[in-house]
């Protein structure tokens, strides 16, 4: 069992290398597939900005444990244009690009905790977290 | 991987298959809007049932194909969203609001059939 | 605490050689002890509906399970047995309890008046016992906490039914309090229902709900918006004036509800869409 996957986003294939890796890592922590759909759509969302924005970048996604409860953690990073004004960018609608603007503001509806720190012309670095919902049936140790 | 396209009588069935990158998107367009010209069709379903996600991209790329293919005077239905796949697409903000969606291939076809014979008793 | 006490040392707080003269004395007198066991369990009532062989299995893992601490100096062997509490729960509690009881006897009996002996190893020991105890405890509140989970989760199920009641159409009479927790039950419920009786329309009937916040609001506007996604309608039926008020109050879009008075009206309209889908049958169209 791996506890961390690092993933280089380059093209479109890398996307889904990076779904199905958090799939597999959610599916043995003893998420929902409900959860599991939410993870991957937040990752396809977010690493396809990096192409889109960046041209490449890297995703990291590792299992947490934060005192009873245990989740997933994302970061993907870039050192692409950076974002002038996140505030903005988190409102929807937002985009510079030809996508839909949702990407931001609904990956954050998707995971449980979103943060993100961007700086123009050094990159970017979003952080997510979401945790196995308590079901009492919580899946395997690990 | 490539989409098959199917042709059954006035209609066309693409059924995606597992994973699908953008460039197969693309193709799909391409070829879906080409059949239907070239056939007459008056309408096409697309088949999403064996999709575990579908993010920004993928469903403005559904739009832009229903759009397009609607152009050539075709309808589009997309058939076989799944339950969570629904769900995460509404919290992610996407409703496709403008494109006909139904559950499965008969009912596509149902719709379809309905709606055209409605479009030829209205003419 | 357990998590603390399971990684106490024994031997690097006391004399190693008491440990020691235990375990050679439990080990040579097992038979003997887990016989006493068996007796005191036997006088309590509490083997009654156990066989001689689980009885002897579960007296055999315990006094193992004493054993192995005092030898290993760890509790590692208890937190191991407590993983074994699924069932009988109170039974291995009450059974470990017991043992505690047999065992300090024994060495009394074993010191044979020799007092300052038998106090230095009864303290020990009873330490050791008083940490096994503790662990076992708190494993047994766990099991019973994660029980009072499960059972709480079957009623949640239970109070969000999604009844099929004709082909292709659904309701789901909610009744009582619509928190977020059940609100999310319910959409899972009603997206899954959909999939499984390929339905066409599903009515929602709020008429027992007391309240509605925007929250649970906008989560129900979601799941329709999913189930459309989905290839289904929904018919939210039985909103309260008071409901409705808040809603506008909250600025909830009430249009997206595709509001109908009551669940009568609800399922009639529900029937009127699918027979419109499904005017195929001849039977009744001809003559």
């Amino acid at each position: 069992m791996t506890d961390e996957v690092c993933i280089r986003i380059k093209a479109d294939i890398d996307i889904m290398s990076a779904r199905h890796a958090s799939r597999t890592m959610a599916a043995e922590m003893g998420f929902s597939n409900l959860e599991m759909t939410l993870i991957a759509t937040a990752i396809s969302e977010l690493t396809r900005n990096i192409l889109q924005y960046a041209g490449h970048g890297e995703i990291s996604i590792c299992k947490v444990q934060q005192g009873n409860r245990k989740g997933m953690k994302v970061v993907v990073m870039d050192e692409g244009p950076g974002i002038p004004d996140i505030e903005t960018a988190m409102h929807d609608g937002y985009s510079t690009s030809k996508g839909l603007g949702l990407g931001l503001p609904g990956s954050k509806r998707l995971m449980d905790e979103f943060s993100i720190v961007s700086k123009v012309g050094i990159g970017t670095t979003i952080t997510m977290y979401k945790w196995v919902s308590n079901k009492g049936s919580g899946g395997e140790e690990w | 991987m490539q989409v098959p396209i199917m042709k059954q009588g006035p209609y066309l069935i693409a059924t995606i298959q597992g994973e699908i990158v953008d460039e197969d998107f693309i193709h799909l367009r391409t070829k879906l809007v080409r059949m239907v010209s070239k056939n007459r069709s008056r309408g096409v379903v697309i088949d999403v049932s064996s999709l575990d996600t579908l993010d920004s991209f993928a469903t403005r790329s559904l739009r832009d194909m229903a759009k397009m293919i609607e152009l050539q005077g075709a309808e589009t239905v997309i058939v076989g969203i799944q339950p969570d796949v629904a769900l995460a697409m509404v919290r992610l903000g996407l409703f496709l609001k403008d494109i006909i969606t139904m559950m499965d291939l008969e009912d596509g076809f149902s719709y379809l059939k309905k709606s055209q014979g409605k479009r030829i008793s209205h003419d | 605490m357990a998590a603390k006490i399971a990684k106490v040392k024994i031997k690097s707080i006391e004399e190693p050689e008491t440990a020691a003269w235990l375990v050679a004395d439990f080990t040579s007198n097992g038979d003997e002890l887990q016989q006493m066991w068996t007796k005191e369990m036997k006088a309590e009532k509490l083997l009654d509906d156990q066989t001689p062989k689980e009885i002897r299995s579960e007296s055999e893992l315990m006094f193992n399970t004493y054993l192995e601490c005092l030898r290993s100096g760890n509790y590692s062997a208890v937190v191991e047995y407590s993983k074994k509490l699924g069932e009988k729960t109170v039974f291995k509690l009450v059974g470990i309890m017991v043992y505690r009881r047999v065992l300090s006897r024994h060495i009394v009996i074993m010191s044979q008046g020799d007092i300052e002996s038998a106090t230095r190893s009864l303290l020990f020991f009873e330490r050791i016992a008083d940490h096994i105890l503790a662990l076992m405890t708190n494993a047994t509140i766990e099991v019973r906490e994660k029980l009072a989970l499960k059972q709480a989760e079957s009623i949640l199920e239970l109070s969000t039914p999604v009844l099929s009641i004709r082909d292709r159409l659904l309701v789901l009479p909610i009744i009582g309090i619509l928190d977020s927790l059940r609100a999310r039950q319910l959409t899972e419920n009603l997206l899954h229902g959909v999939r499984e009786n390929r339905a066409r329309v599903v009515v929602i009937d709020i008429t027992g709900v007391a309240l509605v916040d925007s929250a649970v609001a906008n989560h129900l506007i979601l799941t329709i918006d999913a189930a459309r996604l989905m290839g289904a309608t929904v018919i939210l039926t039985g909103i309260s004036p008071e409901i409705a008020r808040t809603m506008v109050a909250l600025g909830v879009d009430l249009s997206k509800f595709n509001a109908m008075g009551d669940i009568r009206s609800g399922i009639e309209e529900a029937e009127r869409i699918l027979g419109y889908k499904l005017v195929l049958s001849k039977d009744e169209d001809e003559p």
